[in-house]
């Protein structure tokens, strides 16, 4: 079954196949625990959030929608939220600068030819793109999505207008987002 | 991109994708994004390239542990899932109806698509498990007899409380759900806000067994926290009765 699509695996999950689920998680569970890592540096966190991840695909698998794009940046964006939700739980009281400090350059390019996930085409292109950006521009969306960092937030603590902050996500996100179709141009400035 | 039409959301699409907008502006666009299939589009690609970031990260091995409790865990919750669907497959039936509608009507006010699933997941794992349902009735002469139903399970201390014809209490007051021991003693169950439509869904957490209750009630107190002990008159309630349950 390694060799199965993730919607069909997905299917099977639905019809209550467990196989088609320990498949899925071989697939994604590195994935999925090193974001939680990245985000929470702390691997019972980072279990955690694997574990109820996984879990919540078996028992509500008709949670993901084909409908809004592939299974993989789905499951990795839930969690994403999962571990920024439970950061932001265990960090209300504590210094905002902690969290600035374990963001910086978290991010890194990989090349491990055995991960299937790592190996997708539109994965790479999007860290590809995510190298290719400015240093100003991959700092605030290191921030804002492995920090959990409001916009307003990383305007207050890198000391810039809101207004830059926001050019800047946008326009880093709209890179990657272009890179998906393979399309190296950087979008026209919006604003 | 040389020919990309511009459409003015771009911002705000982003802030959406990263959860970032305020329940308002975050209705206003999922509303727009159901009639443009240009920014449902974009959406789609901004979540996209979201999720592959997150291959960006240093990759590192979870514990071979991990893998192993996770398909036990859900084993084992497959073939209690199943039993349970069996057992109280009909009550369940009636309510998940009820409450995707409900879900519907109050997708709008909330602020991310994941909060929702979240969300509505939690509400169908306390309904999966309700094996007993009553009537909220309205006590105020304004309200209708019923204004929504309760369903617990009788084992456990959850509950999910639908309500659908609650007016807003008024300005700087809230509503507070109260749960009434057998002694007459009230806990409290925590506070709400109803949307605009009166519609409200609540997961209950009893500090005891269900059954140490004979029933619940709802109070109009001071907001945003509520009171120790109920100050305002009971607006809506229900007594337990544990025989049987009043059909829909």
């Amino acid at each position: 079954m390694s060799e199965t699509s993730d919607a069909e695996l997905v299917a099977r999950v639905r019809s209550r196949d467990q196989a088609a689920l320990e498949v899925l998680y071989d697939r994604y569970a590195r994935s999925v625990y090193s974001l939680a890592l990245s985000i929470l540096h702390d691997p019972g966190a980072a279990e955690e959030v694997t574990q109820e991840l996984f879990l919540q695909v078996w028992q509500y698998p008709h949670l993901y929608d084909a409908a809004r794009g592939p299974f993989g940046p789905w499951l990795l964006r839930s969690a994403r939220n999962r571990a920024i939700d439970l950061l932001r739980r265990r960090t209300r009281e504590r210094q905002l600068s902690w969290r600035l400090e374990v963001t910086a350059h978290a991010t890194s390019d990989q090349n491990d030819p055995d991960d299937a996930v790592l190996q997708n085409e539109a994965a790479a292109r999007v860290r590809q793109a995510l190298a290719e950006l400015d240093s100003s521009l991959r700092q605030v969306i290191e921030l804002a999505y492995l920090g959990g960092l409001t916009q307003r937030e990383i305007a207050q603590r890198l000391g810039m207008p809101l207004g830059t902050v926001k050019t800047r996500v946008r326009t880093a996100l709209q890179r990657l987002a272009a890179a998906l179709a393979g399309d190296r141009e950087p979008w026209a400035d919006t604003r | 991109m040389g020919g990309h039409e511009v459409s003015g959301h771009e911002q705000e699409l982003v802030e959406y994708a990263l959860g970032e907008l305020d329940p308002k502006t975050a209705a206003r666009i999922a509303r727009h994004l159901e009639g443009c299939e240009h920014c449902r589009s974009e959406l789609v690609r901004i979540e996209e390239a979201l999720g592959w970031l997150g291959t960006a990260v240093p990759q590192v091995e979870p514990p071979p542990a991990l893998r192993a409790r996770i398909l036990t865990t859900a084993a084992l919750e497959g073939r209690q899932r199943w039993r349970l669907a069996w057992a109280r497959g009909l009550l369940a039936a009636a309510a998940v109806l009820l409450v995707f509608a409900l879900l519907l009507a109050v997708f709008q006010a909330d602020r991310r698509i994941d909060d929702v699933l979240a969300r509505q997941a939690r509400i169908v794992a306390v309904l999966a498990a309700a094996d007993w349902s009553t009537a909220m009735q309205g006590e105020e002469a304004d309200l209708p007899a019923q204004v929504g139903r309760v369903y617990l399970d009788r084992e456990e201390r959850t509950g999910l409380l639908v309500l659908e014809e609650l007016p807003l209490p008024g300005d700087r007051r809230i509503y507070q759900v109260w749960l009434i021991r057998s002694d007459g003693g009230r806990d409290s169950a925590g506070v709400f806000l109803p949307d605009p439509d009166g519609k409200a869904l609540l997961v209950i957490q009893a500090r005891e067994p269900w059954t140490t209750y004979r029933g619940m009630g709802i109070t109009v107190e001071p907001g945003p926290e509520g009171s120790a002990q109920p100050t305002g008159k009971q607006i809506a309630g229900c007594t337990w009765n544990w025989e049987g349950w009043a059909a829909h």
